[in-house]
């Protein structure tokens, strides 16, 4: 059974790439997106069967910081910040991590002149199994 | 791929569109000057340009990011560190903005990368301001490009860029174009560039040393554990580093070595979250209450699922006692719908006291006793039976000193407050601030419910404890069951009165909860369940703002007067009668679906006429939902969906139903096969071609989302002729308004009259009407004068009560003529109503096939009886379903269905533009129908096989005919009316024999027109001539069909009336020109005449 995963970002265009590239692995399953935090947390309340989220910090109504302190208590899934730029060790991502994000990843980029499945995101998909790995 | 990339594309334009139009409308908006938005704009605008700035990162456009970066850092510098947003930063922005809306136009129609040379004034701007704002040197622009690609990466001439001089915001900054989209970095690339700093950011000051930069990446690296993955051999290694600790674990901000992990409840930001969350809860389990007599396993499962995630979130926050509480719920297995709501209003007490203990705004800190000692519970023993005998003594009027007992009331607050519990120490203090037995047993009471609050939490510390303060609580409630009772009533009588509503409201809730409580204490399951429903009941009433209706008022009511008997024959220690009880829960039950006025859930069914996969399904949302559209009007529908492998379909499809048109009101799963299907129940103004056209836009294939019913309200009250068909071809032609309370009323008064008349008739019967005549008589030798006049009043008395008798028969008569007719009236419908339904089978079938056929009709105005309709609706649904069904090729674009009645039968002809095809399986599934209605089928082909016409005919068994009834020679016959075309008393001498008529004789009209008269009894034409000479002007109905005519000589014209034809059985039918009899009004029989069969005779007789 593939890991079933929620997409939450308020750009329709990273939703759809970063859907585009989980398409591409056979062990996880885009279940739900969402464009911001709120929308995501009204969609959790009728879907316990997320597995995995993957989470932008930067969005309108409720954020990515606000929503980790509800995600905390409302659900069990995994939540892996998704962070705009190809390091983790912002601020964000160090308050992320401690509002309980279990992973902080790079957005792919880059790939405008490849395959995503073969260039795209690897280490997305490595972060997105170490969840599962140690579970 | 390809394609997913052309819609990548195509959103990163839209969005980037998107994007730049907010940054402008926010740029403006700051610059229109309003300081109590600026905040938000200024959060608008870095959201905005951050998202510019992601999605041009992702396609690897790394001059656009650069630009944007640089404008996302200057806008950081205003919103993170307090940089004055002055207009050269707005110009600048706004030039960023067009410079990037440029680009973006540019990469979107390239899908490349843009010269970097064009934007070149744009950063020097912003890295200047970022400069000066900083309060450093400006870059000159001359300075060597400090972010060279690395010596390995091919690069073409992209001009090396400069980054910020500092880090100005919380990420890192933007790679450097290495190259216009000849070559794009891929995400191995940027990875890799983890490990390689220079050789992607020539800033040294991306971060703020080398330190930070490790302690960055082993953070990283720390975020996910270490998998067999080939990727992760080939990156730069970093050194391993200790596991973080587990989330919930204390951050790194938290004291060093606390005793005890930091628990998230201490957190405000938390406590408010959780807050929100037991609330939450707490009202769906009330909710569940009401729901689960309806659906036992469902609520059970959703109350569970409830628990388990509160569960989950009490053990995130640290709140074990909350685990505890919700885990027993959890471990319980499914209980019936009695235990199943007294599970549910345990826990919603529990979580109730939890929530006061726990997230009220007061500290409440509990110590745990240490071990070995005393428990809390067992110190305060002898004091809290100290108290309760100062009770004893308060009620016995012996009102005790203060003094008496205020050590007591010290020593509980001393131990509270060791404790911490402030409550119990406040309600302690009350004990001491009363001046009557009221208000001593008000004090004791709270000071039990703050101790039993307690007790719920301390659990192990009570279970050691041998006296229970909820066990205290509970035999107070019982000992003054009686007071509270008058309590309830009392703030009952409150409610109904309007007076201080919300105050009786909570006093009525309040009390009832005390009830709840005595009902413990007896051990009277149900009777506490009761309570406790009531209480829901009464919530909801109140938070509605509508009044409270007299059925909820009347359980109420009733609960009271039966547990007073129940507490009162325990008391005696008799059984107690609980039967009533259970009748008063179940009515309780219902009145959660009647309480805002809404129809209940059965009512609801009935009306709609569900299916059978909607019984028992309607939730009390639903019956709402379902009401308020009956009352609007709304047409219902069953949609089928089968959604669940188009995630697509799906979303669009909910996106309609949750739309402003239309309303969800409930649905139901549907096994077919390996399927599984979902039937939506829906309400909607819209009608059902708009219905079909939504559907159709949602699911042109027509595959996966099906109209399968058109329901509608059956009881609304139109007439008959107003009230909209039922569309649905499947569901059998409505038996009618039924017996409305005008007719019961004519009912009643004739019942009333047949028994006056009978009282009547049975007085004179008993008069010995003989026995006073001869009595009169005997006197005649005497005084016959007397006698004469003795007989003429007795027979004048008996003569007037014998008149008045046949007046009130009379009246009688006149009352069931008006009562027979309201019930023919009720079983004849226009066949429109067969129609209707009809037309949308049509194109529902023909959707399905992908056809567009359509159904036009005539005679729809007519009106036949309602048996008669539900034949031909069964036969014509047979019959268009096969010919629509037939096949591309086959199947029919245009039907045409026409209606046509005459005295005898019903005639209908289908016409269809189909091409012909073997119906011998139609026939073969109408034979037995047609059988059964002594009908008959036709099947003509079209000419050049350019269509099928059926004619069905149908002899109408039974049917409602408004007719004229006439009298001659002393038998009633009954002329449909519709075929009369005059009455006439014709001058004398119109009367003319025929010699070439064989005889017959002619009526001459006023017109000079003839018309030949047909006899119906013995009547000879001699008598008629007669007459005729002689001036006696018999009155004469003339009947026509078309150009036949016939005149028919009468005795007596008797009136209209509506009456139901019953056809003539056995060897009756063959009595010639006789369609059948009728029961008039009066009780006669009449006889039906048939008009086609009279004027053919007189065709062949002419």
């Amino acid at each position: 059974m593939p890991h079933n995963v929620m997409i939450v970002d308020d750009a329709a265009m990273m939703r759809l790439y970063i859907a585009s590239f989980i398409k591409t692995l056979p062990d996880f399953k885009v279940i739900a997106q969402a464009g911001n935090g709120q929308e995501a947390l009204d969609k959790l309340a009728d879907m316990p069967n997320v597995d995995l989220i993957l989470l932008d910090i930067e969005m309108p109504v409720m954020d990515g910081l606000e929503f980790l302190r509800h995600a905390k208590l409302k659900t069990r899934a995994k939540i892996v910040m998704l962070s705009s730029v190809a390091v983790s060790g912002s601020a964000h991502a160090a308050k992320a991590r401690e509002l309980g994000a279990d992973g902080v990843v790079a957005k792919p980029s880059g790939t405008v002149s490849h395959d995503l499945e073969e260039k795209a995101g690897d280490e997305l998909a490595r972060v997105m199994r170490a969840q599962f790995a140690t579970a | 791929m390809s394609d997913e990339m052309d819609e990548i594309w195509a959103l990163y334009l839209d969005d980037g569109t998107q994007s730049l139009d907010q940054m402008e409308a926010a740029l403006l908006a700051l610059q229109d000057g309003d300081a109590a938005t600026a905040g938000e704009h200024v959060s608008a605008l870095f959201r905005a340009v951050h998202t510019f700035k992601g999605n041009s990162r992702v396609l690897g456009l790394a001059v656009v990011e650069s630009r944007a970066h640089y404008s996302e850092d200057l806008i950081g510098l205003v919103r993170d560190d307090g940089v004055p947003l002055d207009e050269e930063i707005i110009d600048i922005l706004l030039l960023a903005s067009d410079v990037l809306r440029d680009m973006l136009e540019q990469t979107s129609a390239s899908r490349s990368d843009v010269d970097p040379a064009s934007s070149e004034d744009l950063m020097q701007q912003l890295k200047s301001k970022i400069a000066r704002c900083k309060g450093e040197d400006e870059p000159t622009g001359e300075e060597p490009a400090a972010e060279a690609p690395a010596a390995e990466e091919p690069v073409a001439e992209a001009p090396a860029e400069e980054a910020p001089a500092e880090e100005t915001v919380a990420e890192a900054e933007p790679e450097e174009p290495a190259a216009p989209a000849s070559k794009m970095p891929d995400i191995s690339d940027a990875m890799a560039s983890l490990g390689d700093v220079d050789s992607n950011f020539g800033d040294d000051d991306f971060f703020e040393d080398e330190a930070a930069q490790t302690d960055d990446l082993n953070d990283t690296v720390a975020d996910v554990p270490d998998v067999a993955d080939p990727v992760v051999a080939e990156e730069p290694a970093p050194e391993p580093v200790a596991e973080e600790p587990a989330a919930e674990e204390p951050v790194a901000a938290a004291p060093a070595a606390p005793s005890t992990p930091k628990r998230l409840i201490d957190d405000p930001t938390y406590k408010d979250i959780f807050r929100g969350m037991a609330d939450g809860a707490l009202t769906k389990f009330r909710q569940y209450m009401g729901d689960y007599a309806g659906d036992v396993s469902g609520t059970y499962a959703l109350a569970k699922r409830q628990a388990d995630d509160l569960h989950h979130a009490a053990g995130q926050m640290g709140l074990n006692n909350w685990c505890d509480v919700l885990k027993l719920f959890m471990d319980q297995p499914e209980a019936d719908a009695d235990t199943g709501v007294e599970q549910i209003a345990a826990l919603v007490l529990k979580i109730e006291e939890l929530t006061i203990l726990d997230l009220s705004d007061e500290p409440q800190p509990i110590a745990a006793p240490a071990e070995g000692e005393e428990t809390f519970f067992d110190r305060l023993k002898d004091v809290l039976h100290n108290l309760a005998k100062v009770a004893l003594d308060w009620t016995t009027g012996d009102a005790p000193e203060v003094s008496s007992y205020a050590d007591d009331v010290k020593f509980v607050i001393g131990l509270a407050d060791e404790r911490g519990l402030v409550r119990v120490a406040d309600a302690a203090k009350r004990l001491t601030e009363v001046n009557s037995a009221k208000a001593f047993r008000s004090a004791e009471l709270r000071l039990y419910e703050e101790l039993a609050a307690v007790e719920r939490v301390l659990t192990e510390e009570a279970a050691a404890s041998s006296v229970s303060p909820s066990e205290l609580l509970r035999h107070w409630c019982a000992e003054h069951a009686f007071d509270t009772l008058s309590a309830v009533d009392h703030a009952l009588e409150g409610i109904k009165t309007g007076e201080n509503v919300d105050e009786q409201y909570s006093a009525f809730a309040r009390q009832m909860r005390l009830v709840f409580h005595a009902c413990e204490y007896h051990k009277l399951g149900t009777a506490g369940q009761l309570a406790m429903s009531l209480i829901d009941l009464f919530g909801r009433v109140q938070t509605s703002g509508i009044g409270l209706d007299g059925i909820l008022m009347h359980i109420a009511r009733g609960f009271i007067d039966t547990i007073e008997l129940v507490f009162d024959a325990l008391e005696q220690g008799e059984i107690p009668d609980t039967q009533n009880l259970a009748i008063l829960f179940e009515q309780a039950s219902t009145a959660a679906f009647s309480q805002e006025g809404v129809l209940t859930a059965t009512a609801i069914e009935r009306r709609l006429q569900l299916p059978d996969e909607f019984h028992r399904v309607l939730s009390p949302d639903s019956v709402r939902t379902a009401s308020k559209a009956i009352e609007a009007g709304h047409h219902f529908y069953v949609i089928r969906t089968d959604i669940n492998n188009d995630e697509n379909l799906a979303e669009r499809f909910l996106e309609w139903i949750s739309g402003d048109n239309v309303e969800s009101i409930t649905n139901v799963t549907v096994f077919r096969d390996a399927e599984t299907l979902f039937d939506f129940l829906v309400s909607t103004p819209m009608d059902n071609a708009s219905v079909i056209t939504a559907l159709t836009e949602m699911d042109p294939s027509g595959k996966y989302l099906e109209l399968l019913h058109t329901l509608e309200d059956q009881q609304r009250e139109d007439g008959p002729s107003d009230k909209p068909a039922s569309k649905n071809a499947d569901q059998p032609i409505g038996q009618g308004p039924g017996l409305s309370s005008e007719m019961l009323e004519a009912i009643s008064e004739v019942a009333a009259s047949q028994a006056m008349v009978n009282h009547m008739l049975s007085d004179l019967a008993e008069t010995g009407l003989a026995e006073s005549i001869e009595v009169a008589l005997r006197v005649a030798d005497q005084n016959p004068a007397q006698s004469r006049d003795m007989v003429r009043k007795i027979v004048g008395d008996f003569s007037a009560r014998l008149q008045e008798t046949v007046q009130v028969e009379s009246q009688l008569v006149g009352q069931l003529a008006h009562l027979q007719e309201q019930t023919v009236a009720i079983r004849s419908r226009p066949l429109e109503l067969l129609i209707r339904p009809l037309e949308a089978l049509v194109e529902t079938l023909s959707r399905r096939n992908r056809g567009q056929a359509s159904m036009t009709s005539s005679g729809g105005e007519m009106s036949i009886d309602v048996t008669l309709m539900e034949h031909l609706r069964k036969m014509l649904r047979t019959m268009l379903t096969d010919r629509l069904s037939a096949g591309d090729d086959v199947a029919p674009n245009a039907i045409h269905m026409a209606f046509q009645r005459d005295d005898e039968r019903v005639l209908v002809t289908i016409d269809d533009d189909g091409k012909s095809a073997d119906t011998a399986n139609l026939e073969a599934e109408l034979a037995p129908m047609l059988k059964a209605t002594s009908a008959e089928l036709r099947k003509i082909v079209l000419p050049g096989n350019k269509g099928l016409r059926f004619h069905i005919s149908m002899p109408l068994s039974m049917v409602v005919l408004e007719g004229m009834v006439v009298g001659v020679g002393g038998i009633r016959y009954v002329i449909p009316v519709d075929t009369i075309q005059t009455i006439i008393q014709p001058q004398p001498k119109a009367l003319r024999p025929i010699s070439a008529a064989n005889g017959r004789v002619m009526l001459r009209m006023e017109d000079g027109s003839m018309v030949s008269v047909h006899h119906l009894n013995d009547t000879s034409i001699g008598a008629l001539k007669e007459e005729d000479e002689n001036g006696q002007r018999r009155v004469f109905v003339v009947l026509g069909v078309g150009e036949r005519r016939l005149a028919i000589p009468v005795d007596d014209l008797l009136g209209q009336q509506l009456v139901l034809l019953r056809p003539l059985r056995g060897v009756l039918r063959q009595m010639r020109n006789l369609n059948g009899i009728a029961l008039l009004a009066g009780g006669e029989v009449g006889m039906v005449l048939s008009t086609n069969s009279l004027l053919s005779d007189a065709s062949e007789a002419a």
